[in-house]
């Protein structure tokens, strides 16, 4: 039974390292190839990148073009594929397949679209800095990606996974009269820390220099970058929402809250189908820490290891990280032997 | 950290709730200067009087077990912590009693009855 499953997962893991790694690697490398094939026809420099008005800004030697593509294509194909490959193979590991494989399908097609056209434009082009008109590319580009992504999304199967262990955790031993309640804060980790901290202050130093840059040159910001600012900082104050939960379980069920109070959840006792103590890994999973959405449900991860999760009637299950998970799950399972 | 109380015995309510919680502090699930649940949030989940959770939790105070300050709520104190660290050893006079026959009552009456011992040094904080 279980070498059936550990052998099924084997045949998942090799059908997903072929269409999220290597045949991925392989497009990167054809367009690489054929971009080096074009540097004697390409101008010196090569237009590489554009501004907001459609005019080339940035310049480079022509091989700067194959070598971007296998260093970005190259590195974020291993980087993805590789979450899901290093794991260890545990029978219940609930690694998203689908979800890493389609983002890596998704940025092979923008990528080598983009790439390859780039390289195109300017086959035969004496003067780089006549060259526009890349819109249409990154249109293109974005085209190929949502085929791609939701092509892979639904040729790669999920490996298949063991059901869950069945109850370790006994219910709570508890009176027929006596009531209980369980309480419970965590913390985010501090690799979660780091990772979320280096990306939103990467992202919001970044957009913050290219405001003062604009402001700088043209005198104002324009609506797509401050927007996007707006937009990059309501994120950064929700994600600080993420660095505290408490998790509460009592006769009414489960309840899971930021300080402030959203986002939360609460899973009413009469909706709960199940309740386990899991091991959550919140990169394979959920591609990263806070309030996350992924293959399983949603999940309030601000660590890697111990956590609840509850499986409900008609919707997703919910993951918390947690300590003392057990004696939640006791309580939870003798409410629901209660109700 | 876990919370019981059983309306349906004899003992008043909010001591059973602050004995549970006296629990906690002791098997160092809650450790020094961490938050208690809001006495609201006690009351609603366990369906009992706002009143008795706080009354709990004043006598929890008088203890020095926790510290309740405006707008911070109850804390556990650094009194409240040295719980934790006789734990062990209350656990270990427990068993001798068991082991001897001695009932709980009488063990408690006699740590009651015991003289002080006299302060040679500060109490840890």
């Amino acid at each position: 039974m279980t070498t059936d499953l550990l052998a099924a997962r084997a045949r998942a893991r090799r059908t997903f390292a072929i269409l999220a790694l290597w045949i991925p690697l392989g497009v990167v490398a054809a367009v690489a190839i054929a971009q080096a094939a074009m540097i004697p026809a390409l101008p010196d420099p090569i237009a590489v990148h554009w501004g907001t008005t459609g005019e080339p800004d940035g310049f480079g030697a022509p091989w700067t073009l194959p070598l971007l593509t296998l260093g970005v294509g190259g590195g974020l194909t291993a980087l993805l594929a590789g979450i899901a490959l290093v794991e260890r193979p545990r029978a219940t590991s609930r690694t998203s397949y689908r979800f890493l494989g389609a983002v890596v399908g998704a940025m092979t097609g923008f990528l080598a679209v983009l790439m390859l056209g780039l390289a195109i434009m300017q086959v035969g082009v004496d003067d780089a800095a006549t060259v526009t008109g890349t819109g249409w590319l990154a249109l293109m580009g974005l085209v190929a990606a949502a085929a791609l992504g939701l092509t892979w999304f639904f040729v790669i199967d999920e490996p298949p996974r063991a059901a869950p262990e069945p109850a370790h955790v006994a219910p709570l031993g508890l009176e027929p009269g006596e009531r209980a309640v369980w309480v419970r804060t965590a913390s985010i980790s501090r690799a979660g820390a780091i990772t979320m901290g280096a990306l939103l202050g990467g992202t919001n130093i970044f957009l913050i220099v290219l405001m003062a840059a604009q402001l700088r040159t043209r005198g104002s910001i324009e609506w797509p970058l401050w927007g996007t600012f707006a937009l990059v900082l309501v994120v950064t104050i929700l994600s600080t929402q993420m660095l505290r939960i408490r998790v509460r379980v009592d006769r009414n069920g489960l309840a899971v809250s930021s300080p402030v109070g959203w986002p939360r959840v609460r899973v009413p006792i009469d909706e709960l189908t199940s309740a386990e103590v899991v091991h959550v890994s919140p990169m394979a999973e959920f591609g990263g820490w806070g309030w996350r959405h992924g293959a399983g449900g949603q999940g309030f991860v601000v660590r890697a290891g111990e956590g609840i999760r509850v499986s409900r009637t008609g919707r997703g299950d919910v993951t918390v990280t947690v300590d003392d998970a057990e004696t939640a799950v006791a309580l939870l399972r003798r409410e629901m032997a209660a109700r | 950290m876990l919370l019981r109380i059983d309306p349906t015995r004899e003992d008043p309510v909010y001591q059973q709730l602050a004995g549970s919680i006296r629990a906690d502090i002791a098997a160092g699930r809650i450790g020094a200067g961490e938050r208690l649940p809001s006495a609201k949030e006690v009351a609603t989940s366990l369906g009992i009087n706002l009143h008795t959770v706080l009354h709990a939790y004043r006598v929890l105070r008088d203890e020095g077990v926790v510290a309740m300050r405006p707008g911070r709520g109850a804390t556990v104190s650094a009194q409240g912590s040295a719980l934790a660290d006789i734990h062990a050893e209350a656990a270990e006079l427990v068993r001798r009693a068991d082991q001897l026959g001695v009932a709980r009552d009488v063990l408690a009456s006699l740590v009651r009855e015991l003289p002080a011992a006299p302060t040679r040094r500060e109490a840890t904080p």
